[in-house]
């Protein structure tokens, strides 16, 4: 029986939206602390600490002119991936750690090209 | 004789000779192969011939090697053991050896001069000593033995002279009568007293042949003629034990394996078979072959695994000794020499304890597969696995050798990793990133592609050689990338704090907890995160653990070890293992 497993561009895929998308969420030090906590909810095995901290967080752009429309899709590519995977726990955990790869990486290019733009909105921290 | 006559004289001695030159070439049948080196050791040990001395001389002299050397050379390897090394019969050895070099014109009529002229002379006290013991046995010896022993003397030199099958019953029944006790009178046996308990019946080893027999079942065995016995007709049991028997395989029309098409191509092949058993080397507990398809490079191993069993001389350090050790050090040695692959894949070591009834006891081969081959042949890949790894307080393991037999390097990786990180004061030799890496990437790489549908299938592929010759790029390829990603994760990390991580990100891979190893790697690289100097390690180390270990459900223990390697060789410092550096550019 074939596996049912995210493929690697699926996770490609979601990694680098996701770097676009948290590019223009928070600051370097707020994402900081978000991927502190996203992590430390996935020890925990708290994935539903995990879903919350994430969409809280998209959501806080999704009526940002610049970005809201591509919040909006990023949102639904996310929630579908976990629909078709989610059944399996392993296939969380991939897609979670897609996820905290991507935000870390986000605002690479601000830092190195553009700092002149940083901190257009904060991070949403848990309240 | 006009001159068309001889253009065609000489075009048949010219494919005779290109024939010849061929002669000792292997055929890739290892039975047949076997017997031809069987057939270069025993010159080699008779007469000190090296292979390309021999080769010289059939190229040379044929008739003089297989009818004159040979026959010598195959009876007094018959002698007992003790006996060859006696002056006495050392000095037979070289009057027969005198004998041919003079009278090389006879050229097959050299078989008949050294079979009773040199042959039987070199049997002669064994013969006598032979009947004097079989009559006391019997109660028949009416003579002393002393008077015995001069009649029967009288007797084997009178033989030598009667080339006749009556005239030879009639004289030993007159000296039966004559001398008083019995001499071998049921069944007239006069013979070459000779034995053999791989060819036990096979044609002059058979107790019924007397010494006119033995002499021509051994020409027409020299010549090859298949219509002289069934024995020289068909390869099965009777000349081989390793080979199937008519009874065992009654289904013949598959099994026969008819000898007129090889001796086409190898016109002394029973010279070769008959030599089986002489490609063995007797050591210890049993008898082992090393076989490549490659005359020169089976040649070169099994005298060089020979020289070493011959050092080890006391039975507690026979039974210490790991053959296939031994030989593939000996393998090793020399193979940058061939660097065929078509030599390391179809090479394999035969071993059987011995023969008990006729039938091979504890028969074992141990073989090395394509996949393998193709590594070993790479000599980055070679030098970095041909080493000892410590894997607990006393153990050492050859890496290579794991490797040859199949098994996964990982786990000895990971065992000498655990000595490592338990106590970084112990005395463990400390290796650095090529010698750690290597071993764990190309066990990655066999992972990757074992792993993959229709793999079975693949191996009868046309392309899979290609394939794998580009495999081992891709491992050097790998190991450039592992080493350039292990600099950036060094850098990430202050060295007073890589010993505790390293063992803590071990933990996770041994306990096979990839999401566990994940979270912390991304922890210490988020801790990174502020510091921009650092911002292109964190991603090299990010996408490398991405792709290499989060989406990779094969390998993903061997590449998150690339990670704790890093800090090993960081915080320890490994020995150094050559310019990294160099080979990154």
């Amino acid at each position: 029986m074939e596996i049912w497993t995210p493929k690697i561009g699926e996770l490609g895929k979601l990694r680098k939206e996701t770097k676009e998308i948290f590019s223009k969420i928070g600051t370097e030090k707020s994402r900081q602390r978000l991927v502190y906590e996203l992590l430390n909810s996935l020890k925990s095995r708290d994935w539903n600490r995990f879903k919350f901290l994430v969409v809280k967080n998209v959501n806080s752009v999704v009526t940002n002119e610049e970005i809201g429309s591509k919040a909006k899709e990023y949102s639904d590519f996310l929630g579908n991936l976990l629909d078709k995977y989610e059944t399996e726990e392993e296939n969380f955990e991939k897609i979670a750690y897609a996820v905290i790869i991507g935000i870390i990486a986000a605002g690479e290019e601000k830092v190195i090209m553009d700092e002149g733009r940083e901190s257009k909105s904060e991070v949403v921290e848990d309240e | 004789m006009s001159l068309e006559k001889l253009e065609i004289c000489d075009i048949g001695d010219v494919i005779e000779r290109e024939k010849l030159r061929f002669e000792l070439e292997f055929t890739g049948n290892w039975f047949i192969d076997a017997g031809i080196l069987g057939f270069v050791n025993l010159m080699e040990e008779i007469y000190g011939w090296d292979l390309e001395e021999l080769q010289e001389r059939i190229l040379k002299e044929p008739e003089v090697v297989y009818y004159g050397y040979f026959p010598l050379a195959y009876f007094y390897n018959l002698l007992d053991s003790k006996k060859k090394d006696e002056a006495k019969y050392k000095e037979l050895k070289e009057k027969a050896i005198e004998f041919i070099e003079k009278n090389k014109s006879l050229g097959r009529g050299l078989l008949d001069k050294i079979w009773w002229e040199h042959i039987a002379e070199v049997f002669r006290e064994t013969w006598v000593n032979k009947q004097i013991e079989g009559a006391k046995k019997e109660n028949k010896l009416k003579l002393n033995p002393e008077e015995a022993k001069v009649k029967l003397n009288e007797i084997w030199s009178e033989i030598q002279k009667i080339k006749n099958e009556n005239e030879l019953k009639k004289y030993l029944d007159e000296k039966s009568k004559e001398i008083g006790y019995y001499l071998d009178k049921k069944k007239h046996v006069i013979r070459i007293p000779v034995d053999s308990g791989f060819y036990k019946n096979f044609l002059f080893f058979n107790n019924s042949k007397n010494i006119l027999g033995q002499l021509v079942d051994l020409k027409n065995l020299i010549e090859g003629n298949i219509n002289y016995s069934e024995y020289l007709s068909k390869l099965d049991k009777t000349l081989n034990k390793f080979l199937p028997s008519e009874e065992e395989f009654p289904n013949i029309s598959y099994t026969e394996f008819k000898v007129s098409p090889l001796l086409k191509d190898k016109r002394f092949l029973f010279v070769y078979l008959l030599n089986f058993t002489n490609s063995f080397n007797n050591f210890g507990a049993g008898n082992y072959f090393f076989y490549a398809p490659d005359l020169n490079f089976a040649y070169k191993i099994n005298k060089e695994l020979r020289i070493k069993l011959k050092k080890i001389k006391s039975n507690e350090q026979k039974s210490k000794i790991d053959i296939l050790k031994v030989t593939w050090e000996s393998i090793l040695d020399s193979i940058f020499e061939t660097e065929s692959l078509w030599i390391l894949e179809n090479m394999f070591i035969v071993y059987y304890k011995r023969i008990e009834n006729q039938e091979l006891v504890n028969v074992e081969y141990f073989g090395v597969s394509k996949l393998q081959a193709t590594f070993i042949l790479d000599d980055s890949i070679r030098e970095n696995l041909n080493y000892y790894l410590k894997v607990d307080e006393k153990d050492y393991v050859w890496l290579i050798e794991v490797f040859t037999k199949n098994k996964p390097l990982l786990p000895i990786i990971n065992r000498y990793i655990h000595l490592r990180l338990k106590d970084a004061n112990a005395n463990i030799p400390k290796f650095g990133k090529r010698k750690l890496l290597y071993p764990v990437l190309v066990d990655a790489k066999i992972r990757e592609i074992c792993s993959k549908k229709g793999y079975e299938e693949r191996i009868f592929d046309d392309s899979f050689f290609d394939r794998f010759k580009r495999t081992v790029e891709e491992v050097k390829e790998e190991f450039k990338h592992a080493n350039l990603i292990s600099k950036s994760f060094s850098n990430l990390i202050d060295p007073n704090g890589a010993e505790k991580y390293a063992k803590t990100l071990f933990e996770f891979v041994r306990r096979s907890q990839k999401f566990g190893f994940v979270n912390l790697m991304l922890k210490i690289l988020n801790q990174k995160r502020e510091d921009t100097d650092k911002i292109k390690d964190i991603m090299y180390v990010m996408n490398y653990l991405f792709e290499k270990v989060l989406n990779n459900e094969v390998s993903w223990r061997n590449f998150a070890v690339v990670f704790v390697v890093a800090l090993l060789v960081g915080f320890e410092g490994g020995e150094s293992d050559g310019d990294l550096d160099s080979e990154n550019r």
